[in-house]
């Protein structure tokens, strides 16, 4: 049995309003739960954000992060602190804490990975991490995690944000404020969960090859200096675009490669660049890749986020659905600008309005490919996705 | 021929593939134009979306204004009609205020007394019936003006004259409006909570009292001449008879003429008294003023009674400064008088080796510009019964113990007294304790100049 709750609360005082939003949550799952989960704007200060949810929740295990915009039952809303309570006596929620995602954040995975092996009791079922949303790279903390559960293993979860301001980014466990940190929740016991993973982006013009490439960092493409593919696009001076993050411009231009296993192309977020021409990505490109510019087109998003939850839903096998996750993307929230709505009344639509729902905008999500569980289940990391999860 | 027929498919192969590179080339420019054109839309969008973004804040304020607006409309509401009941509830006081006015108006419209009501800038607010008539004015001309522009009214003057430009307090003052209307004016402020509302004028007739009251000083002055007269004659008479120039007289018979001079002497005094008084009423009693010396005065008067006050064994202390006092502008005889019958009924009410002090002392008041000399004269008398003291000035008064132990006496001296010193423009009192002793006291101001005294009169 899973019971569920989700609050949020936009009061001017930090402390206020995270004690609201769990007050709201708390009541919503019957005064009780095993997990808490809290995605919150930067706008608040983050320890009293989070001493004002811990003043109700008191001793629950507590994992969260910040973001760019909260995802609730009513839709998406900015600036506010969204709190979700879990209360189930099949699932078993184990959280770990890795840090050091800005230096290693592979190690940063695996070290997560393992607290949360390592606490559990029964066999891990599925892994959610909250990523710090400036890591390195964010492939390699999958990988990480991979490292510890297995290639084949799910693994679910987002970035995150602060804002668009790509300053500093924070995640919370239990009562801390972290930063360089990934946050893991091990699910384990009696439970069905299904997810959703799709895009919608598509390629256009041809495709380039990354001739030099280290880790996130994309130096030279085609030969050329990595930065010239968005000169050539935007018709933009490189100067223009070494500005500010690049993010802000080229957040709905991606870069997709080809991935073995997915129909859809992977998508890169470019982040920053540098007066090298130098442009670091939110994961990693490995040189040799093919890469394309890709376009991003509001019907298709809203489509693809459909058929993302249509596909969680077929993976219950008929199960009710309990509780919706959602990671995602920030380049999303961008694209649809005015629209943002309805790509979640679009997943309500399919997996039942009234379900609990809770979700954020991303810096990158991470998701089994294409949304395949079983043995061919390969998660990797995403950026410009609508990454889905379903409890039943 | 095959290899010139192979030749010519590789040359077709590659001139396809150079097309389709050409085409692809050309497909990526497209997409490149596109991509720019399509960043240029998405970066206009998202503009016009922080401008909806802020329009719809902006309407967001409007429709918040407009809220505020109304419920400030509706305090606005609420507020007129609290305005209103206070309104209705300030109506109802202000007809019950108009009947009470009318009443009082009703009141001050009957009596008898003439009212004048000056605000507190001293306009004329209201004047009655009554006072319409003494002033034979219409209210509509004067009421409304100040006491100033009253002065244009000829028949108001006597009245503005006494009560100032400044409507000072006065008390039972008598105004002779006409030759046969007499009025006593009151001036009275109207105070509520120490604040000065205006000024109560009250002018109560007195023609008919002033009449009597002079038809019988006429009467007692045409009597006491009429008496004395005679009584001067037996005077003359008697003193000859007593000197001898008619011949020797007998022992007893000198006894009983000496005894019938004195009586008649008492009656020249009483009559001289009575004379004195009639003056003072008919306002007759003028005053010679002369720059004299006070000290003098008294000292004169003191060697007069010499002969009574060794015959009583009396000590009698005189203390004056050491510095001589200054001349004062005095009616002499008048203040000997005074200065005579204070030591008059000193001597006669103090019992035998008794003690009398008289002192003299300069003094300023705070309160006062000038200086003022006191005269006073302590007794050890029979002093003055605490029940008679009110009466002590008063015309005919004897205190009631002296009465039982002296027969002579007129009761006039002290009225007099009080008359003489206060044309002076002093003061008379009196501390007394019956069978200890009395202290009279009388304070004449210093007038070296003989013009500062004439402002006086």
């Amino acid at each position: 049995m899973i019971k569920t709750g989700v609050g949020k609360s936009n009061n001017p005082d930090a402390a206020k309003a995270g004690a609201e939003a769990a007050k709201e949550a708390l009541t919503e799952a019957g005064d009780k739960a095993n997990l808490i989960i809290v995605f919150s704007t930067i706008a608040y200060d983050q320890e009293k954000m989070l001493e004002g949810v811990r003043s109700v929740s008191k001793e629950i295990p507590l994992a969260g992060c910040s973001d760019f915009g909260e995802i609730t039952n009513e839709g998406p809303v900015s600036k506010h602190v969204a709190v979700m309570a879990l209360s189930s006596d099949t699932i078993n929620f184990t959280i770990g804490i890795g840090e050091g995602t800005d230096k290693d954040s592979h190690k940063a995975g695996a070290m997560a990975a393992r607290e949360v092996k390592e606490k559990t009791k029964e066999e891990t079922s599925l892994f959610v991490m909250l990523l710090d949303g400036l890591a390195e790279n964010g492939a390699a903390a999958v990988r990480g995690v991979q490292e510890v559960f297995g290639k084949n293993f799910p693994i679910m979860g987002g970035s995150a944000g602060d804002d668009f301001l790509f300053q500093k980014t924070y995640q919370y466990y239990n009562d801390q404020v972290l930063t360089n940190a990934m946050v893991g929740i091990g699910l384990s016991g009696k439970f069905s969960f299904g997810v959703g993973v799709k895009h919608g982006w598509e390629p256009i013009g041809l495709p380039m090859k990354v001739t030099k490439a280290v880790g996130g960092k994309l130096i030279e493409v085609n030969n050329r200096p990595a930065l010239s593919i968005y000169e050539d696009y935007f018709g933009r001076k490189a100067e223009e675009l070494i500005k500010e993050p690049i993010a802000r411009m080229a957040y709905t231009y991606p870069l997709g490669m080809s991935v073995e296993g997915s129909p859809e192309l992977l998508i890169r977020d470019v982040v920053i660049a540098n007066e090298k021409g130098e442009i670091t990505c939110a994961a990693e490109i490995p040189e040799g890749s093919e890469i394309r510019l890709m376009l991003g087109d509001s019907d298709k998003a809203i489509q693809s986020a459909k058929e993302a939850a249509e596909n969680a839903l077929a993976q219950l096998k008929g199960t009710k659905p309990k509780a919706i996750f959602v990671f995602n993307c920030v380049a999303r929230h961008k694209l649809l600008g005015a629209r943002i709505g309805e790509e979640i009344m679009a997943i309500q639509n399919v997996l039942g309005e009234e379900v609990p729902l809770i979700g954020f905008y991303t810096y990158g999500e991470q998701a089994p490919l294409a949304g395949i569980l079983g043995p061919e289940c390969f998660s990797v990391f995403h950026n410009e996705t609508m990454a889905l999860m379903v409890l039943g | 021929m095959k290899k010139t027929s192979n030749k010519k498919v590789t040359a077709k192969t590659e001139e396809i593939e150079l097309r389709r590179e050409r085409e692809l080339q050309e497909m990526d420019r497209i997409a490149k134009a596109l991509i720019k054109r399509d960043l240029e839309l998405s970066e206009i969008r998202e503009k016009r979306e922080k401008e909806f973004q802020e329009l719809d804040k902006r309407t967001r304020e409007l429709e918040e204004s407009r809220k505020a607006l109304m419920d400030m409309l509706e305090d606005v509401e609420g507020s007129r009609k609290a305005l209103m009941n206070i309104l209705e509830d300030v109506d109802k006081e202000r007809r019950r205020s108009e009947e009470e006015k009318n009443k009082t108006l009703a009141v001050i419209n009957v009596i008898v007394d003439g009212l004048l009501v000056f605000d507190s800038e001293n306009k004329l607010l209201l004047i009655n019936p009554q006072a319409e008539n003494f002033f034979d004015i219409k209210p509509k001309k004067i009421v409304g003006n100040s006491i100033l522009e009253l002065t244009k009214f000829p028949n108001l003057r006597v009245l503005i004259n006494l009560l100032g430009v400044e409507i000072k307090g006065i008390f039972r003052k008598e105004l002779t409006i006409s030759e046969n209307l007499i009025t006593e004016v009151s001036a009275v402020p109207m105070m509520i909570k120490g604040e000065k509302l205006g000024t109560l004028v009250i002018l109560h007739e007195i023609t008919r009292e002033k009449m009597v009251e002079r038809i019988k000083t006429e009467f007692v002055s045409l009597a006491a001449h009429q008496l004395r007269t005679p009584l001067s004659a037996i005077k003359w008479t008697l003193k000859m008879i007593l000197d001898g120039d008619l011949g020797e007289i007998t022992k007893e018979q000198r006894g009983f003429l000496d005894k019938t001079y004195q009586s008649n002497e008492r009656m020249i005094s009483l009559i001289n008294d009575l004379l004195n008084i009639t003056r003072i009423e008919e306002g007759k009693y003028l005053y010679r003023p002369t720059l004299a010396d006070f000290e003098n005065i008294v000292h004169f008067v003191i060697n007069s009674l010499q002969e009574e006050i060794a015959r009583k064994k009396i000590v009698l202390d005189f203390e004056k400064p050491k510095t001589k006092l200054p001349k004062i502008t005095i009616d002499t005889e008048k203040i000997r008088l005074v200065v005579q019958n204070l030591l008059d009924n000193a001597v006669r009410y103090t019992p035998l080796h008794g003690r009398i002090t008289i002192l003299l002392e300069i003094i300023k008041f705070h309160d006062k510009e000038e200086r003022e000399i006191i005269f006073s004269i302590k007794d050890t008398g029979v002093g003055i019964p605490q029940d008679q003291q009110p009466r002590v000035f008063t015309k005919f008064f004897r205190g009631a113990n002296v009465m039982r132990m002296d027969t002579e006496g007129t009761g006039l001296g002290l009225f007099i007294s009080k008359n003489i010193v206060e044309a002076h423009g002093g003061k008379i009192w009196f501390e007394s304790e019956e069978k200890k002793g009395t202290v009279f006291y009388f304070s004449l101001p210093v007038k070296e100049e003989f013009t500062e005294f004439l402002k006086e009169f």
